[in-house]
């Protein structure tokens, strides 16, 4: 159903751009075409997982690809569709998806409007998460930008307004739905959660979304800005089939089936960011905060008794303050030649940095709670079309790894992208 | 851990000690600031040139289209871009690259040299652009910028 639904889009989008653009007989060379391949390689040590399973023996399924059409057909209105795919280990899986597409109208500089499927503004970076070839590292950081997220960050389809108001502030809200892939990483976090009664998800929805930034553009080279984003009526309906292992009480091979509907109180996400560009230098800082509390009530074909005897819970859940922040500086000390460096954390409870709670509540080690980041990062222009980058991570803590086997482990990731 | 906590210090103390002994040098160009000559604006602040080249101002106050043309490099443009947009040539392309894959915009049309982005102003209605060359007032007009 899903490739049905994007085959209808791009369809769909085609033709918005065909019918204007006859109207005002435009042809081929009014339209912008541009597009970018990337390729990366990462490995973890310690036997850790990151981003990708298996990331531990090394691993290609790292890469993003975007192509995108757009054109103007009149002096205020403008139009584009990107299809873009990307590979995160066993996100996505190089699917091709509709990035963006919609129609935008500039009545004035303090107001314009767009429509359709839309990239969600949020902090510095969210918007360009999938563009290797905007910034200095390889990976943004995981405090404000976490992986598992992305795809749940990604666009709106809906309507959206902007513009820039007296004293250079800037501004753009969206409303509409969001479509949560039931493989995306969102989806793959909390079945991990749940990797006991194995259960995937079978289908996702959300009420509404909204999102806005506000901005603030200084004449000195200073950023500032506000983000907030709201999910509203999220759900995952989940399920999982097996059998009893041998030693219950109960013949081998009873199967056992478990469904239920992981529900989220309205997901809100907000982000401080500050970003000062001087000469070849730039330094940006992020903070952002993360309202999650969700639950799931837990059915199974067996009975109430047997269900806690075996150790099946009837409900699953948190309320928690997810918080991250870090601060990046990066240099061109040559025209081709830029280094960089971030240190970022992330912390599951924002009231509880030592983890003491976290092993509490879910008997794992105290350092599953935190993620301390330590980054370096080199990039090379090649040429205007290509760049090469590599950067390595010191990383304290194990929280959104895969696995858990260590405290102190390393990450190391390479890229290599072309653009048009 | 040693080696952990001194590495990120000692890496930030290399780049900090590149942008303070490496200093970009001192632009000797003269940029004028260029208009067609049908443009109702007489003059434009710091910001409005700003904001113009990031594409956030895309309306002359007579609300015809603005048409914004650079060069496509040379030190003619990054003298325009330090004094005028606040960025290196490398950081305006980066800038225009997110916008062009979000779909937000797109960068200014380019010229190889003063003359053709001139010749180019003088024939576009609602068009801005810069030089070095003095600009000829009988085709193009000067814009003051405060």
């Amino acid at each position: 159903m899903k490739h049905y639904a994007t085959r209808f889009w791009v369809v769909a989008l085609v033709a918005l751009f065909a019918l204007p653009a006859a109207a005002v007989g435009m042809g081929l060379d009014d339209i912008n075409i541009h597009g970018f391949v990337s390729q990366g390689y990462i490995y973890t040590t310690e036997d850790m997982d990151f981003l990708v399973a298996d990331s531990h023996e090394g691993s290609f399924e790292f890469n993003e690809m975007a192509l995108n059409f757009s054109a103007r057909p009149m002096d205020d209105l403008s139009m584009g569709v990107q299809l873009a795919a990307f590979d995160m280990g066993n996100i996505s899986n190089d699917e091709v998806q509709v990035d963006w597409a919609f129609g935008d109208y500039s009545f004035r500089d303090y107001l314009g409007i767009q429509a359709g499927i839309m990239k969600i503004p949020f902090g510095l970076y969210n918007e360009v998460r999938k563009v290797d070839m905007v910034r200095t590292s390889i990976l943004l950081p995981t405090s404000v930008y976490p992986e598992w997220f992305r795809e749940t960050f990604a666009r709106i389809k809906g309507v959206g307004l902007y513009g820039t108001l007296p004293g250079n502030f800037s501004y753009h809200a969206m409303y509409g739905d969001v479509d949560i892939p039931t493989d995306g990483g969102l989806t793959d976090g909390l079945e991990s959660l749940l990797a006991d009664l194995g259960m995937n998800t079978s289908g996702t929805e959300v009420d509404y979304a909204y999102a806005g930034k506000l901005q603030w553009d200084s004449p000195f080279g200073l950023k500032l800005a506000a983000s907030l984003y709201t999910l509203d009526g999220l759900y995952l309906d989940m399920s999982g089939t097996g059998y009893l292992p041998a030693t219950a009480p109960l013949p081998v091979g009873l199967p056992l089936s478990v469904n239920g509907r992981l529900e989220f109180e309205p997901l809100e996400v907000y982000v401080l960011s500050a970003e000062y560009i001087k000469d070849r230098l730039t330094l940006a800082a992020e903070y952002a905060e993360y309202e999650l509390d969700f639950s799931i009530n837990i059915n199974s074909n067996l009975d109430a008794a047997t269900s806690a005897f075996l150790g099946i819970p009837s409900r699953v859940g948190d309320k928690t303050t997810m918080q991250g922040y870090y601060g990046s500086i990066a240099y061109r000390v040559l025209d081709p030649l830029e280094i960089g460096a971030y240190y970022s954390e992330t912390y599951y409870d924002k009231s509880d940095h030592s983890g003491d709670k976290f092993k509490a509540k879910f008997g794992r080690p105290e350092y599953d709670s935190w993620n301390k980041d330590i980054c370096l990062s080199a990039r090379y222009d090649i040429s205007p079309n290509w760049c090469a980058k590599v950067e390595g991570h010191l990383i304290d803590g194990a929280y959104l790894a895969y696995s858990a086997n260590a405290r102190y482990w390393e990450m190391y990731a390479a890229k290599l992208t072309y653009s048009f | 851990m040693t080696h952990r906590t001194m590495l990120l210090p000692a890496f930030l103390a290399a780049i900090l000690g590149f942008a303070i002994f490496c200093p970009v040098p001192a632009q000797a160009e003269t940029v004028y600031v260029i208009a067609n000559i049908n443009v109702a604006d007489g003059s434009l602040t710091q910001t409005e040139i700003q904001n113009i080249y990031l594409g956030k101002k895309d309306k002359w106050s007579d609300n015809q289209a603005i048409t914004f043309t650079a060069l496509a490099g040379g030190p003619c443009h990054e003298t325009f871009l330090k004094q005028h947009v606040g960025r290196t040539d490398f950081q305006f392309q980066n800038y225009w690259k997110k916008q062009i894959f979000t779909g937000q915009g797109q960068p200014p049309r380019s010229f190889p040299s003063d003359a053709a982005l001139m010749d180019y102003v003088s024939r576009t209605s609602g068009a801005i652009g810069y030089s070095c060359t003095p600009p000829d007032s009988g085709k193009v007009k000067t814009v003051p910028v405060n």
